[in-house]
């Protein structure tokens, strides 16, 4: 098959039962990743089972473009029930696994069930063997990766995993991949533990072929020429914690728990991505066929983290650490980040549980009697490192914010629930208040924030031509973060766009999403149309996105009960005027957020009262099975 | 095998290599390899003077411009890799 490995493989860990089926049972709807994931389970995952059941699924999904040469094509995604909302799961890491998978002759892995001791999945060439792992059960991301492959003999052996906190159940775990990359937010790690699986290891020796290689070629060809803008070369020499600068003055960073949406100026002078790439930096990282290298290896050879060696920190450490737990060493960051990475701990989850900890000491809700004798004091490393330990192993006070700050804030009450800082009960990483397409891609989010997922990064990243920005993304305002205008329009095409990049298995850096320069749906279509033989227009593609969407939607509606009341930012984004800096005094309105719904709603084809899609938006995009299942529980958009 | 300080692990030469030879991507019969020594953060090269374990006998690209191995290889690491592909050429 062209473009596709071509099987499906299904792992029922309970049974011990290893089948397949072909990926094209699926793939000319749902094109493969997430997209192809999200459609299995809304199938096969019943809305009363719960993340952590056996019949929960657990989906490690490639896309067509893995393995080949468009412009990174390395990325993977995870589904599943999502343990934090109980509605979609839904993270996607980059790393050698995808190619290396479908080099084994697999799409996609569906795991169902429970082992009934822990295990791991050995998959090579075509062949797969559910091994034992009672020896990995207690080890690190890190020590497992090497174990397994030592044991397995083949160093070229790609593997993903789980640590301490995904064996924990810590609703905040992950899954690491090539030791330094995420399947971070949704608590997937934690869904892998409670099916008693530690790891996936696959090894192949074939090959993928695309329907036309000298059209896909010269597509690749083309593209990659992009790649030379000097606009684009920022990203590789910092990272993307090169825009900390335009963040600080244009967007806004979180500070204290969000108290603040700007660090305080000695704080931010502490910050010089530059220098610590000249102190730290080993090299730069990156994986298969990315032409942007933007992550790094840094070797700390000084300082209190002497001789951790570890790929790098992204803008997001450096804003959880810094920003939302006010820590004043930069070299932290790195350090805080490869911890996480060991003990397979989301750093989002763990900032945003600590963050709502610490903003309740300060407010004394809690004090050392509930802490186990912690002082959790703003910035004090030696209290965060012991909080992440303790969050990994539900150890003491730790095992109330492995439940992440929105089921912490819950069994605690005291009224700590206004400091609880979340998206559907998903820890929030984004302003919402100071950059209003980001905050609404972040607040619509089915997966329960994040801004991977519909929101706007460029608005928030740099200012870009104007006319251009109108061509590619049909609105006018990307350089205005405070404006509301065009930002449902905006939220709609990255909501397409980031679907299709996870389907296909691409980078959202080659992508509009980075530069309007850089690959659009016209360009995907293209790549899509070369490797698969399938004529698919740019519409094509959208409307395959939207179809990826509305499954999203409904599995919300039916699994989390979530509606419009979701789709609001934290109560106190409307109660409390941002305190200082640049955007001092400006308060969110809740019109103002009401009237972006309706329109975002509108754009969608929902219903603006109750956020569920419409009959006549599912049968369009040939979903009637999807309608009939909302008519019958009664919640199917009703107005228009 | 050539140690480098340039190389950034993506094995994008790898598929480029495999494309190639055969048409089809893959990391198991190119001519090029990177290995990832991930406790000391290194990339190591191989370069296969001949054919071996599936991988294909490196032919430098002959009569191309641009051996594929150089032209999918990223701003960082492409002179680099020039340098090693020459000398191993020379060789």
């Amino acid at each position: 098959m062209n473009a596709y490995a071509g099987k499906i493989l299904r792992v029922d860990l309970t049974t011990g039962r290893i089948s397949s089926e072909s990926t094209t049972k699926y793939n000319r709807s749902w094109l493969g990743g997430s997209g192809l994931s999200q459609w299995i389970l809304y199938n096969e995952v019943k809305p009363d089972t719960t993340a952590y059941s056996p019949d929960n699924r657990l989906i490690i999904g490639t896309g067509p473009l893995n393995g080949t040469l468009a412009p990174g094509a390395s990325r993977v995604s995870a589904d599943s029930k999502n343990p934090l909302t109980s509605g979609v799961g839904s993270s996607n890491a980059d790393g050698h696994f995808a190619s290396e998978l479908k080099f084994a002759g697999y799409d996609h892995i569906v795991f169902q069930g429970k082992a009934r001791r822990p295990v791991y999945l050995w998959i090579h060439d075509g062949r797969v063997e559910i091994k034992d792992a009672i020896h990995l059960w207690g080890k690190t991301t890190w020590e497992t990766d090497e174990i397994i492959k030592h044991e397995l003999g083949d160093d070229n052996t790609q593997v993903l995993c789980i640590g301490p906190a995904g064996e924990n159940i810590s609703r905040g775990a992950c899954i690491i991949v090539n030791r330094g990359r995420a399947f971070g937010r949704c608590g997937l790690g934690g869904v892998m533990g409670s099916k008693n699986l530690k790891a996936v290891a696959a090894r192949g020796r074939g090959f993928i072929q695309v329907a036309d290689p000298s059209r896909f070629i010269r597509m690749v060809d083309e593209l990659r020429k992009r790649f030379n803008d000097e606009s684009l070369q920022r990203l590789i020499k910092t990272g993307t914690a090169g825009v900390i600068e335009y963040k600080q003055k244009m967007c806004g960073i979180p500070y204290k728990n969000f108290q603040h949406l700007v660090l305080p100026d000695e704080l931010f002078k502490k910050i010089d991505i530059d220098d610590m790439q000249d102190t730290y930096r080993l090299r730069n990282v990156s994986y298969m066929a990315c032409p942007r290298p933007c992550s790094r290896y840094y070797w700390m050879d000084q300082g209190p983290y002497a001789d951790l060696r570890t790929e790098g920190f992204q803008l997001e450490a450096l804003v959880d650490f810094m920003g939302k737990l006010a820590v004043e060493d930069p070299s932290f960051v790195i350090k805080a980040n490869a911890y996480c990475n060991q003990l397979g701990l989301d750093i989002d989850s763990v900032a945003g549980a600590i963050g709502w900890a610490m903003e309740c000491y300060q407010r004394g809700i809690i004090n050392v009697n509930d802490t186990d004798g912690l002082k959790l004091e703003w910035g004090d490393t030696s209290v965060i490192l012991e909080l992440i330990r303790k969050i990994a192993f539900r150890e003491g006070f730790g095992n109330l914010l492995a439940e992440g700050c929105a089921h912490a804030a819950k069994l605690l009450g005291r009224k700590s629930e206004c400091y609880a800082m979340h998206i559907k009960g998903q820890d929030l990483y984004e302003v919402i208040r100071s950059a209003i397409g980001w905050g609404l891609g972040t607040c619509v989010s089915t997966r329960g924030g994040g801004h991977t997922t519909g929101a706007p990064t460029i608005e928030t990243t740099r200012t870009v031509d104007p006319e251009l920005a109108a061509k590619v993304y049909g609105v006018t305002t990307i350089n205005d973060p405070l404006a509301f205008e065009g930002k449902a329009k905006l939220v709609w095409y990255f909501e397409r766009l980031h679907r299709i990049n996870n389907a296909l298995g691409i980078c959202h850096f080659v992508t509009t999403w980075s530069s309007p320069i850089l690959l659009g749906f016209p360009e995907i279509a293209e790549l899509y149309s070369a490797a698969t033989g399938w004529e698919t227009t740019e519409e094509d593609l959208k409307e395959a996105a939207a179809r990826m969407l509305n499954v999203e939607k409904a599995f919300n509606i039916l699994h989390a009960n979530f509606g419009r009341k979701d789709d609001y930012p934290p109560p106190r984004c409307f109660e409390e005027p941002i305190p200082t800096g640049p955007f001092a005094g400006f308060k969110l309105e809740k019109k103002k957020w009401d009237n972006l719904l309706d329109e975002y709603y509108e754009l969608n084809n929902w219903d603006k009262k109750t956020g569920f899609p419409h009959r006549k938006c599912l049968e369009e995009l040939g979903l009637k099975e999807i309608a009939d299942d909302l008519e019958r529980a009664g919640k199917i958009g009703e107005d228009n | 095998m050539f140690e480098t300080m340039d190389c950034t692990g993506c094995r994008t030469c790898e598929i480029g290599c495999s494309f190639h030879h055969r048409g089809v991507f893959s990391s198991s019969i190119s001519s090029i390899e990177i290995k990832n020594n991930p406790k000391d953060l290194t990339f190591s090269i191989v370069l296969y003077g001949e054919a071996s374990n599936g991988h294909l006998t490196c032919d430098g690209c002959q009569g191309l411009q641009e051996p594929f191995c150089i032209k999918y290889c990223n701003v960082l690491a492409r002179n680099g890799l020039e340098a090693i592909l020459n000398e191993f050429v020379r060789k």
